[in-house]
Parts: C-alpha cells; sequence; structure tokens
C-alpha cells in the first residue's frame, strides 16, 4: 500500500491527475516562460525582436510537440480514458445550458475581436512594440517619443516579457499589431479564461455527468459577471472585454484563478509557475506578487481551519 | 502610514461607489454562511468549497479594513491603486459557485411550480444587472473618442504618404518628426513606430510617466501649452464681436509661437500639423514663420519645412 505522503507527492507531479484544460493551461504558462527567456536574451544580449521571433517560433514549436506527446501519452492510460469518456458525457447530457454558455462565449469573443472600445489609458504596450518592430531592438528607443532613451526606463518594467512576445507574435502572425495587442491576444486571453473556470467548476461541483448542468450554469453565471461587472477598470469584467491584453488582466483573468484551482488540488509545482508567470508579466514586490500570496494564504487559512476543527472535535469527545 | 491607511479607506469607497459587484460578493458570502451550503456536496467538493468559504471571508475582511488593505497595497507595490487588491478575492468564483447553488435550491423545491421558479430565476438575474453596467464610468465610452481615434490614425496613414511621396517612386524613407495637435499625437505612436515626436502621452497622461525616467523641459511644456491653445482656437466667423481675442492676444499668441517653433525646430520637428479650421490669418503667419506652403491633409494643415 503506497504512503499518503507517496501519493500526495504522485499528485504533485503527475499529469495523470490532470484534466485536458490543466495541459492546455500548462501549455500557456510554458508559453509565458519561454517568452520571458527570449525577452530577458534580447535585453542583456542585445539581440533584436527578429532573431527573437525565430527562437520563439522554434520553442513554441518544440512546446507542442511535447505537449502532444504527453497528451498521448496520458490518454492511453486507464484513468485518463474514463475521465476523457465522462468529461464527453457530461457536456452531452447538459445540451442546453452548455450550448447557451458557448452562444454567450461567441458572442463575448466576436465582441472583442470587433469592437473598437479598447481601454489604453495609462498604458504604452502598442506603442512599445512598434517601437519594437520598427527599429528591431528591445527598450533601446523610447516607445513614447520615438528617440532614444536619455535616462532610461526601470529595470523591474524592463523585464516583463509581454511587449516581446506581442512583436513577436506580429512579426510571425499576419495581423497588424494594433488588431493583435487590442484584439487577438484579448479574445484568447478570454478563452482561455473560461478554460479556467470551466476547470474550476469541476473543483467545486464534481466531474461526474450529473454535474454538467451545474457546471454550466456556474460558466452562464461567471459570462454574466463578466459583463455586468464591467464597469470600472480594476474588475474582472471590464480587463476580459475591454483590456485583455495587459499583464494585470492576464493576471486576473488567468493565473488567479488557476492558482485557485491548484492550491485546492494541492498542484504545488504548477501553482509554483502561476508565481512565475506573473513575476514575468505585471510589476511585483522583487518577484512575490498576488499568485504567492493567494498560496500561502490559502494554505495558512485550510491550517488554521484544521486546527480549528480539530479542537472542536476534541472539545465534544471530551464532553 | 496614515495616509496610506486613509487612502485605502478611501480606496473602498471609490470601489463601492461605482458598482455593487462587492456588495453582492458580501451577500452571497453570508447566504454560504447562514446555509452551510459546501455540506450538501459530495466531500472533495465539500473540502474545496469550504476551502475557498474560508479564504474568501478572510481575504474580504483584510481588503475592506483599512489598516490590512493598505499593507496588501504596499505589498503589491505603490504602483497599482486599490481596487488591484480585490483581484487576490476569488469573487467571481464566490458569486457564480453561490449563484448555482441557490438555483439548484429553487430548481430542485419548486421544479413543479414554473412560474415560482422563472420568477425567482429571472428576479436573481435582475439583480445582477443592477449590480454593475458596461464600462460607462472609466470614460470608455466618452462620445465621439473611438471616432476621433480612428480619424486620428486615417490622417497618420495620410502624412506617412504625403511625406514619403505617394508618387510611387522608389525613394529613401525620411525620417518623420511630427508636431500635431493632441489627437493626432495620442494616436501617432500607435500607428506607426517610425515616426518620432518631441513628446508623448506621458505630457498628458501623468500614469505614463511611472514608465520611463524621461522628463520634458520648460521649452516642450511650452510646445503643448501654445499647441492646445492653438487647437482651441475658434474661427473668427464662429465668434460674437465681443468675444473675438483682440490684436493684444493675437500679439502674445504669435510672439509666444515664434519661441515655439524654434523649439520645434531644435527638437528635430520637421513635419507640423494645424486644425483645418483655423482662420487665413493665422495660417497666413505659419506659412510665413515655416517658409512653406501648407497641404491640406484631412482636415489639417501640414507644413513639411526643407531642412
Amino acid at each position: 500500500m503506497k504512503t499518503e505522503k507517496q501519493n500526495s507527492f504522485k499528485n504533485i507531479i503527475s499529469l495523470k491527475n490532470s484534466t485536458g484544460t490543466d495541459r492546455i493551461l500548462l501549455l500557456f504558462l510554458m508559453v509565458i516562460g519561454l517568452a520571458e527567456v527570449i525577452h530577458l536574451m534580447a535585453v542583456m544580449l542585445g539581440k533584436g525582436v527578429s532573431f527573437c521571433s525565430k527562437l520563439f517560433l522554434a520553442g513554441f514549436l518544440l512546446l507542442v510537440v511535447i505537449m502532444g506527446i504527453a497528451e498521448c501519452l496520458v490518454r492511453r492510460t486507464k484513468a485518463s480514458r474514463k475521465e476523457t469518456s465522462v468529461g464527453r458525457k457530461v457536456l452531452v447530457q447538459s445540451n442546453v445550458p452548455v450550448f447557451g454558455a458557448g452562444l454567450l462565449i461567441l458572442l463575448q469573443v466576436v465582441m472583442v475581436l470587433t469592437q473598437e472600445n479598447v481601454y489604453i489609458d495609462g498604458d504604452m504596450t502598442l506603442e512599445t512594440v512598434n517601437t519594437f518592430l520598427a527599429t528591431d531592438a528591445v527598450y533601446q528607443i523610447n516607445p513614447l517619443t520615438g528617440a532614444p532613451f536619455e535616462m532610461g526606463m526601470p529595470f523591474r518594467l524592463k523585464i516583463l516579457c509581454l511587449p516581446t512576445l506581442y512583436s513577436m507574435l506580429a512579426s510571425v502572425l499576419p495581423f497588424g499589431t494594433e488588431y493583435l495587442v487590442y484584439h487577438l491576444v484579448p479574445a484568447v486571453i478570454l478563452v482561455c479564461s473560461y478554460l479556467v473556470y470551466w476547470n474550476l467548476s469541476g473543483i467545486l461541483f464534481g466531474e461526474k455527468r450529473e454535474a454538467g448542468g451545474k457546471r454550466a450554469c456556474f460558466m452562464i453565471l461567471v459570462i454574466l459577471l463578466f459583463w455586468i461587472g464591467s464597469y470600472a477598470y480594476g474588475m474582472d469584467g471590464f480587463g476580459a472585454l475591454f483590456c485583455g491584453y495587459r499583464g494585470v488582466s492576464v493576471r486576473a483573468l488567468i493565473l488567479l484563478p488557476y492558482t485557485f484551482s491548484l492550491v485546492l488540488r494541492k498542484k504545488w509545482i504548477t501553482a509554483c509557475l502561476c508565481i512565475l508567470a506573473e513575476a514575468c508579466i505585471v510589476w511585483t514586490f522583487y518577484g512575490m506578487g498576488a499568485c504567492l500570496f493567494v498560496v500561502v494564504f490559502l494554505w495558512l487559512t485550510e491550517r488554521l481551519q484544521q486546527a480549528f476543527d480539530k479542537r472542536k472535535t476534541g472539545k465534544g469527545a471530551a464532553a | 502610514m496614515i495616509e496610506w491607511v486613509r487612502n485605502a479607506w478611501l480606496g473602498w469607497q471609490q470601489y463601492i461607489e461605482k458598482g455593487r459587484v462587492a456588495a453582492l460578493f458580501l451577500a452571497v458570502l453570508l447566504f454560504l454562511w447562514f446555509g452551510q451550503k459546501w455540506k450538501a456536496q459530495q466531500s472533495e467538493q465539500e473540502n474545496a468549497g469550504r476551502r475557498l468559504f474560508d479564504y474568501s471571508v478572510a481575504m474580504a475582511f483584510l481588503c475592506i479594513c483599512p489598516l490590512t488593505a493598505a499593507v496588501s497595497m504596499m505589498y503589491q507595490t505603490r504602483f497599482y491603486d486599490y481596487q488591484w487588491i480585490w483581484s487576490m478575492v476569488p469573487v467571481t468564483i464566490i458569486i457564480a459557485w453561490g449563484g448555482v447553488i441557490f438555483l439548484s435550491d429553487i430548481w430542485e423545491k419548486r421544479g413543479k411550480n414554473v412560474t415560482a421558479t422563472a420568477t425567482l430565476t429571472l428576479g436573481l438575474a435582475g439583480i445582477l444587472f443592477l449590480c454593475g453596467g458596461l464600462g460607462q464610468r472609466d470614460g470608455l465610452r466618452e462620445a465621439g473618442r473611438e471616432e476621433a481615434r480612428r480619424n486620428a490614425g486615417e490622417v497618420i496613414a495620410e502624412v506617412l504618404l504625403q511625406v514619403q511621396g505617394n508618387d510611387g517612386i522608389a525613394r529613401e524613407p525620411v525620417e518623420i518628426c511630427l508636431w500635431a495637435p493632441q489627437e493626432i499625437m495620442e494616436a501617432a505612436r500607435s500607428c506607426s513606430g517610425e515616426i518620432r515626436l518631441p513628446y508623448g502621452r506621458n505630457m498628458w497622461d501623468p500614469a505614463l510617466n511611472a514608465y520611463v525616467y524621461e522628463a520634458y523641459d520648460e521649452s516642450l511644456l511650452a510646445m503643448y501649452q501654445w499647441m492646445s491653445e492653438t487647437d482651441a482656437l475658434v474661427p473668427e466667423a464662429e465668434l460674437i464681436e465681443k468675444l473675438r481675442p483682440g490684436e493684444e492676444e493675437k500679439t502674445l499668441w504669435r510672439t509666444r509661437g515664434e519661441a515655439c517653433l524654434a523649439s520645434a525646430r531644435e527638437n528635430g520637428v520637421n513635419c507640423f500639423l494645424f486644425p483645418g479650421d483655423l482662420d487665413a490669418e493665422y495660417v497666413e503667419w505659419l506659412q510665413v514663420q515655416l517658409q512653406v506652403a501648407p497641404v491640406e491633409v484631412q482636415g489639417y494643415y501640414m507644413f513639411c519645412p526643407a531642412k
């Protein structure tokens, strides 16, 4: 019989206990990691966007191949076959709410892809991307004026990789930079966010077919909350619908909810990847950001609750 | 420290002023607490729900209490405002989870009574919609803003075409340093990374100063001020007699304009855009100063003096 420690260690590192959405989101985190490595190389060694794009493309293809092989290996195990068929049946059994959720998501994606309402105040991502592409250099030129830096910019901002990632995508994809940054990327972020919430619904309501209706309703409520909660900058809905390209939006829509999902399932290594990903895209306190806070605080509240329950049980037994 | 605590308290007040999602979140927490709703679920889900609930209660307290909120704001660096500490609270997850449990209860208990079920469900949807809105409050839907951006983009494209030459003959690209009204300067670097500007968006959007250490000297500030005044000049034909600028005001505009145009040339500006509804008197003066005739470009006067 395996000990509890052996089982929990397997849980930490095993892809077998992961869902399909977990594997997609893991790829997302690895893409951010890849972009960060290439970005740091560009900043430290003075490499240009054209060099970075080739490296990124090669790295991305390698990641996709590795994840594809891992997916095939996972699907071969009995547990995974059962998981997949249950997953499909969950969706089939709950046609109407799933169809409703899918339609609403599609509407939002179309809205993000076609709208002109993009919130750009206090942000210079597009200027930075255009500057990188025009000069084939990373952070050599002031994005706001196009003149060389005289005083420079804060290093804690220079290490953030999103503008370089968007520049690399713009140089390999057949879209204009404005469309890519303000529409395509936010649409991808929106879809990934819904994958995270679908993942969370499985934790809260279970993965069995009976839970399909509840999971679909959960998704519909999330979609509606994004819509009605888009009244102010800083709300999840505002980030999802009007500025999904920003690092703070990626953190709020994907990294933080996914961190909750991972910590609730005690997947600590992937949770660490979320912490690192956040440090790569958002200004943090020496790398310590909201994801680390969530991990520590959630663990702490669980320990306190367990201690409280033990005391309560102890008192009850004594009585 | 007192100021940080005060800022945290003001931040909370602004957060709840803009919408009621926070209030809905607290209401759902109360519903979950009094109903102990996670106990109706299976053990794994019960455990997850319980942990999430405990965390949410603790975090809600942390974000509302000014002292702990101030500490959280310090942790997330002072670059970010109060509302971002709430991103660590699973507001959307809790509201959606609570909503599903509430709806499941209604449908299970009153499932046969379709009218009651539908009424309660629609009532919940109504409460949901009353708690928020669609991006109105942060100036996102300011009238004409999107149209102004689109027009500015068209003007920039036309300027590039005019300066680079639209006769189809291949030539060495000309480096453009553009000085124009704010709405054009705002869009210039977004449209093309090849256009240089004497000053950027951080001249009127101070939040951008956090990204760069560059500061602007007095001459650039004066240029921005003078261009804003020029942009505000209403055609004299539209003014009633007593509001028309006197000779003294016009002389002052010209004197400051001379200095600003000289500063612009020193800063490398080789392409000037001015509003197309300027009176002929001002356009003639600009023509004399810049020693080049203007070209009309999408409702603006463009001056490209020779070096």
